[in-house]
């Protein structure tokens, strides 16, 4: 069967390169973007460069018509979605919770967390055999900041971590029998358009390595192979599971 | 390191998800040390299939429970296939199911020597030899967990999800400890799947439609499922992963 693949925040970082390695393998894909026209669009066009097919669809997940409307032309260009990882993710920059900004964090949640959930609601009344589908897989890039709250100025951040974690396990379960397998991804650090602000910083990114036990910053590829495995029927029996990948955590 | 020599040693290789991970290791192209302590005719028959198919496997007897055994059964391997650069601990036993007030201190005992002393003693042999602080090149290994270690077991079960609790957290210290020495450990923890371990209970029809109700995905796993999974984790490709605990188990408990 041919496999359709939706990726929301696929014009860089970890999206983009899934979307890369994604069509090698055969899939189709639909590239979710906000801003990153011209970025989206490049990562189209080295796909259609190597024989591959992939469309760019700007998309913001703070808004449940974009999403909607995503996943309703993902489907008439390329066909029924059967794969989908959720990479859509903003990091609101460090701050301190005696600084915090109701509107900053309403937007952190929605992003990070709503617009993940409807894209999860958009997958599941499309693949689950319930509904009349055919099954699919999903992953969601969580990160390992959800499971020890994230370093210094990151805690609203790791919030919408855990509660990816979260959801992910009990939607996992909620679908298990109709056909569609949910898992969390958790990178630790690695290099993206997110993280390059900061790591870009000598001593920051030295700093950071040292706190890594495999001593290093992890690259964007290695959290691709690890989402396009998940995806895989080799993962068959994997489901609510949560997959570190982070170079072993945190020196402690 | 797939364009070099690839020794794989799995103890407890003669059935179940050992079994299965050695013949599908062969497949890829690893040199293949089946482990087993009294399954002598099924880990030759395990080799048999392997060298069959084109691949490279030998048989080697030893009790996860005795350090001797332990220690020779490395040197064997190595003077057999190569330096060890993948390791697979699947060896382990059930004890034996029962209520607390009922536990006998030389099963427990047993039951501890086998499914976490003898997995440490053979990390730290893999250590001595794959560390770049000892001279090696590093390599992978994947501890054979259990999602019992995660809620404590079925019932009956807690000293089997203690031992499994306690690989968990050596495996989480241990891929610290190796991380910048250029090994990777990771712990696989399958749910209820079909091998020689589970199959008497199974077996039973009741017995298994209950389990299989209690599972979300709805179905019993199969030893392939874990075989493929150990293989990625040990593959270059799960390059930044280690001290991961990874979970296959059909979604876990339905609650």
């Amino acid at each position: 069967m041919t496999n359709t693949l939706l990726i929301t925040g696929g014009a860089s970082g970890i999206g983009a390169e899934t979307a890369r390695r994604a069509a090698t393998r055969g899939y189709r894909i639909a590239i979710n973007y906000r801003s990153r026209d011209a970025q989206a669009k490049a990562v189209v066009a080295d796909i259609a460069a190597k024989g591959g097919q992939a469309i760019a669809l700007p998309g913001d997940m703070a808004n449940e018509a974009d999403i909607v409307r995503l996943f309703a032309e993902t489907e008439r260009a390329l066909g029924p979605i059967t794969h989908l990882v959720n990479s859509a993710g903003i990091d609101p920059g460090k701050a301190r919770v005696e600084d915090y900004e109701a509107a900053t964090l309403h937007r952190l949640l929605t992003i990070n967390v709503t617009g993940l959930m409807l894209c999860c609601r958009e997958a599941t009344r499309r693949m689950s055999t319930s509904n009349g589908g055919k099954g699919g897989a999903i992953v969601n890039v969580s990160s390992m900041a959800g499971t020890l709250g994230g370093r210094k100025g990151a805690s609203a951040y790791a919030a919408t971590k855990g509660a990816v974690d979260a959801f992910t396990k009990g939607f996992a379960r909620e679908v298990a029998a109709e056909g569609i397998r949910v898992n969390s991804i958790r990178p630790g650090a690695v290099m993206t358009e997110m993280t390059e602000g900061r790591l870009s910083d000598e001593a920051v990114r030295s700093a950071v390595a040292a706190s890594i036990p495999i001593q290093r910053i992890g690259e964007a590829h290695e959290i691709a192979e690890a989402i396009l495995w998940l995806l895989s029927n080799e993962a068959s029996f994997i489901t609510g599971a949560m997959l570190d990948a982070s170079g072993g955590g945190y020196v402690i | 390191m797939s364009s070099e020599a690839r020794t794989l040693l799995i103890t407890g290789g003669a059935s179940g998800i050992g079994a299965e991970t050695a013949r599908r290791a062969a497949a890829h192209g690893y040199k293949v040390a089946i482990n087993y302590r009294s399954r002598d005719a099924q880990a030759k028959a395990v080799v048999a299939d392997v060298t069959a198919k084109g691949g490279h496997a030998i048989a080697l007897p030893g009790d996860m429970a005795n350090e001797a055994d332990i220690v020779r059964l490395f040197e064997e391997t190595e003077q057999a296939l190569g330096p060890v650069t993948h390791l697979v601990n699947s060896a382990g036993i059930n004890g034996r199911r029962g209520r607390v007030d009922e536990y006998d201190a030389a099963i427990l005992a047993n039951l501890f020597a086998v499914n976490v002393v003898g997995l440490m003693l053979c990390c730290r042999e893999a250590a001595r030899r794959m560390s770049t602080k000892n001279g090696g090149k590093g390599g992978a290994i994947v501890n054979v967990s259990s999602m019992a270690g995660t809620l404590g077991g079925r019932p009956g079960s807690s000293a089997y999800a203690a031992s499994k609790g306690a690989v968990d957290a050596f495996t989480k210290g241990f891929a610290r400890e190796v991380a910048a020495e250029g090994i990777r450990v990771n712990s696989l923890r399958p749910g209820m799947v079909l091998t020689e371990m589970t199959e008497g209970r199974l077996n039973d029809d009741a017995f298994r439609a209950s389990i299989e109700a209690s599972i979300p995905m709805g179905r019993i796993g199969q030893s392939h499922e874990m075989a493929d999974t150990i293989l990625w984790l040990l593959s270059d490709q799960a390059s930044f992963i280690t001290g991961a605990m990874l979970d296959a188990s059909g979604g876990g408990y339905k609650i």
